[in-house]
């Protein structure tokens, strides 16, 4: 029981480690198209008229992003479940959070890594003896 | 135990910053080459954009530093961090209050105006009386400069002088509301 509770423990760890969140400033509307939101991606973004808004992608259109804003975060106006629509033209702040499957192969190197170091600590590590 | 408390007081006063970013900052780069080449609308638009970011990096209480008081800073996380961090069983430092991003977003806005004066662009009116943000440029140019270090006076004159930047949203018309007729006092009855 006790080792399932600390495989679940490990394995939370190890997918909360590969979701990411980065931050970008955006200068021109090609340079959000750039970034490849997705539908279903929770996005922040602060928009030239000094508007935050905090919402999960629906639709990624040309020349816009079609959502549903999520819990407001600190300083948002907005209630949660409200359509938004946000040109990429009044973006100036975007911040990503998705799940990056090569966070997760970094993230599970470590976790072996210091498994297997602390396996090798607690256990001992094996010498071999060479004769002369 | 008294000593913890005066200690863990002494940190929490110290450390005490008003920077809390409710949104990660990127840090702004600086004007690029390619940039150059754009047009005045469009330098106009990247000016909004760049003033946007720091105004996010000022709502989130982002300030100057002066290098006198980031040496104290670093001076004083060199001798009490690793101590404090031991006795109150947690990281205590004295935070970066900002200075990083919100001086790398005002050297772009800077950088910027720069493009858009060379080009010969419109000025644009700023919400500093009297002033546009060409004008407003004349003054930054000193306060931006990479040589020397600039004292704490200043970094506040540049801070407010940013801060003003852009122009506040005219204030709509009231609907004119229908007049009420005043009753003559001389045809009122009594």
């Amino acid at each position: 029981m006790r080792k399932e509770l600390r495989l679940v423990i490990v394995a939370l760890a190890w997918v909360c480690a590969a979701c990411t969140t980065h931050s970008y400033t955006t200068d021109s509307p090609a340079d959000t198209r750039k970034l490849r939101i997705r539908a279903g991606d929770e996005i922040r973004v602060v928009t030239t008229d000094r508007d935050r808004i905090s919402f999960k992608v629906a639709e990624v259109r040309d020349d816009r992003f079609l959502g549903v804003t999520v819990e407001p975060n600190a300083k948002e106006s907005r209630l949660a479940d409200t359509p938004v629509e946000v040109p990429y033209a009044d973006v100036a702040m975007i911040e990503v959070t998705r799940f990056d499957p090569k966070a997760v192969a970094a993230a599970g190197s470590v976790v072996v890594f210091t498994v297997a170091l602390g396996t090798l600590v607690l256990a001992g590590v094996p010498v071999v003896v060479v004769p002369p | 135990m008294r000593r913890c408390g005066v200690l863990a007081a002494c940190v929490t006063c110290f450390g005490c910053t008003t920077y809390h970013p409710t949104i990660s900052h990127p840090m702004s780069h600086a004007v690029r080459p390619e940039e150059s080449a754009l047009e005045c609308g469009q330098l106009d638009d990247a000016i909004l954009k760049a003033d946007t970011v720091r105004w996010v990096i000022r709502d989130d209480g982002g300030t100057l530093e002066s290098s006198g008081q980031r040496a104290v800073r670093y001076g004083a996380n060199a001798l009490f961090a690793v101590p404090l961090s031991l006795i109150l069983h947690g990281p205590a430092y004295v935070h970066e209050p900002g200075s990083g991003v919100l001086d790398a977003a005002d050297h772009r806005i800077v950088g910027l105006l720069q493009l858009k004066r060379d080009k010969g662009c419109p000025p644009a009116p700023t919400d500093e009386p009297g002033m546009t943000d060409l004008q407003m440029l004349e003054v930054l140019e000193p306060l931006t400069s990479g040589q020397g270090d600039l004292d704490r006076e200043a970094l506040d004159q540049r801070t407010t002088l940013l801060d003003h930047l852009r122009a506040s949203p005219p204030i709509p018309p009231k609907p004119a509301q229908p007049r009420r007729e005043q009753p003559d006092p001389e045809t009122q009855e009594p």
